[in-house]
């Protein structure tokens, strides 16, 4: 009925509509998270891996214009405009940082071997941070995927501190990596230093973008409730 | 008399229009509805107001204007030019408060005594609705903005349901009391109604585009919480107005009903220009309204 499909419309909730577009990031990231998982433990398959990441980061970039699009067309708040395509942004930083780390790792396994194989334990050791590195990302983005879907205040605000604390985590063990890899810097190839310097970044900003998103979530709704 | 319908008619028109996006800025802002179908319901409720409780307005005409009609026309081209020129030069003067005020201009010309008790109950509620507006507008945004929340989705589509019909509640106010004014000025009778409304429709739907005020602006850029209970306070003072006869403008009781639930959070980071630039032209608008028709006349 033309009646009822016009009230469906005007208090349908286009902040709700979005976040729920936005679980589908998540979804991409943890599979994302995963293949490098894969790459960084096993190092086989390293350009078709590299390209089910490319396929992945090509998903995010058309979702990323689409859900834009939605933002500004849809039933959505002036004020909360920003933050929406803010938390957009975000959730496609996360995907594209994955596709940086993809390509590093093809890289220099396949363009660099020579000098990877000449510190083949350093670089397995923080490859094997990395791959905690990158559960503790899973796990967030668990969280983070949680909050998109949750309809209750304080559900929200338990994941976001759940969030929080795994970034924590992370940041610990960024610094330890670090410290491992200075510690380690004399005879390592200045190719082979600034990737996993590098990694040790970029990884860590997957878990800062996942967090930053969490806040955004929270803005979000506390500007609808308050 | 015709002139006195006529002027009426295009103050409608400049009033509807200039309210408009102070009514339905955070629906159409927030595209809860379009333009038009925002527009449509803002004029349903002008229209609305006007018809059903416009005639509130007649002891409040009786009381300021017991003028024969040619000097009632003085006032009435007086607050024309007035509203026009605030119109077009986007200062927000109040055309009830200008129109008071050029009642008292005429009274004074005319050497006529008064009433001055009615007077004093208008003065006392302009005073008293910006307090009365910003006290439960704090009250009501604060309560409403500490609930707590089983479903905030559920909340969120209860709010935007519960802000379009305030929207519908605000212009059947100001249908009621500053249209509804205007109506009674320009007197009673079908051909009156007729064309006082076609006056609230043509205003709603050809000059509420760009006209961009400070209280329409806040009410766009406003949250849905105290989008809600300002327009809501500010919608229930001018009804309690219309009720008593008062001639209230809603602009007054908007802007700080606005004030009022920006006061209610801890973070209070409000820009308190504009609200004091409409303060002073609270006080102006009478004195200008008055000056000019008392030299009009």
């Amino acid at each position: 009925m033309v009646n009822s499909h016009f009230l469906k419309k005007i208090i349908s909730v286009g902040e709700k509509d979005i976040m729920s577009r936005l679980v589908d990031y998540t979804e991409l990231a943890y599979k994302e998270s995963d293949i490098l998982i894969d790459m960084l433990s096993n190092r086989n398959s390293l350009v078709e891996k590299n390209e089910e990441i490319k396929e992945i980061e090509k998903v995010g970039d058309e979702l990323d214009i689409s859900i834009r699009q939605d933002v500004t067309k849809g039933a959505i708040s002036p004020t909360l405009m920003n933050s929406m395509l803010q938390l957009v942004e975000k959730c496609d930083d996360i995907i594209d940082t994955g596709y940086f780390i993809s390509r590093e790792i093809k890289r220099m396994f396949l363009d660099y071997a020579g000098g990877m194989e000449k510190c083949i334990n350093l670089v397995t050791k923080t490859y094997s941070t990395f791959i905690s590195m990158l559960e503790y990302n899973k796990a967030s983005l668990k969280h983070l995927n949680q909050m998109l879907t949750a309809s209750e205040d304080e559900k929200i605000r338990d994941e976001r501190i759940a969030i929080e604390k795994l970034e924590e985590k992370v940041d610990e063990l960024k610094d330890d990596t670090f410290d491992y890899i200075y510690r380690n810097a004399d005879g390592l190839p200045y190719l082979v230093f600034s990737h996993l310097i590098d990694l040790t970044h970029k990884i860590d900003d997957m878990l800062d973008d996942c967090e930053d998103a969490a806040d955004l979530i929270i803005t979000i709704t506390r500007s609808i409730t308050s | 008399m015709l002139a006195i319908l006529i002027f009426s008619f295009l103050l409608v028109i400049l009033v509807a229009g200039n309210n408009s996006s102070a009514v339905s800025g955070t629906i159409i802002g927030s595209k809860m509805m379009n333009r038009y179908t925002a527009l449509a319901i803002t004029s349903a409720g002008y229209v609305a107001g006007y018809l059903t409780e416009g005639r509130f307005l007649q002891h409040a005409v009786v009381e300021l204007l017991p003028f024969r009609p040619e000097y009632v026309l003085f006032a009435i081209i007086a607050s024309f030019i007035i509203f026009s020129i605030a119109f077009f030069v986007k200062v927000p003067i109040s055309l009830t408060m200008a129109l008071v005020g050029s009642a008292i201009g005429l009274s004074l010309k005319l050497r006529y005594t008064a009433d001055l008790s009615f007077l004093t109950e208008i003065i006392i509620a302009w005073i008293a609705a910006p307090i009365v507006s910003i006290v439960f507008s704090y009250i009501f945004n604060d309560r409403l903005s500490r609930m707590k929340h089983r479903n905030l989705w559920s909340y969120a589509a209860g709010i935007k349901l519960m802000l379009i019909l305030t929207a519908v509640f605000t212009a059947f106010t100001l249908g009621a009391n500053t249209i509804g004014f205007l109506g009674d000025i320009s007197g009673t009778g079908a051909l009156n109604e007729v064309l006082i409304s076609i006056g609230s429709v043509i205003g709603t739907f050809f000059f509420s585009s760009g006209i961009i005020r400070s209280v329409s602006q806040n009410m766009y850029m406003m949250k849905y919480t105290n989008a809600f209970s300002s327009q809501l306070v500010s919608a229930i003072v001018v009804e309690i107005s219309t009720i008593f006869s008062i001639p209230m403008s809603n602009t007054q009781t908007l802007t700080s009903a606005v004030l009022g639930a920006g006061l209610s959070y801890k973070a209070k980071a409000i820009y308190l220009k504009p609200f004091f630039y409409i303060v002073i032209m609270w006080v102006l608008s009478p004195i200008i309204g008055m000056v000019f028709t008392y030299m009009l006349a």
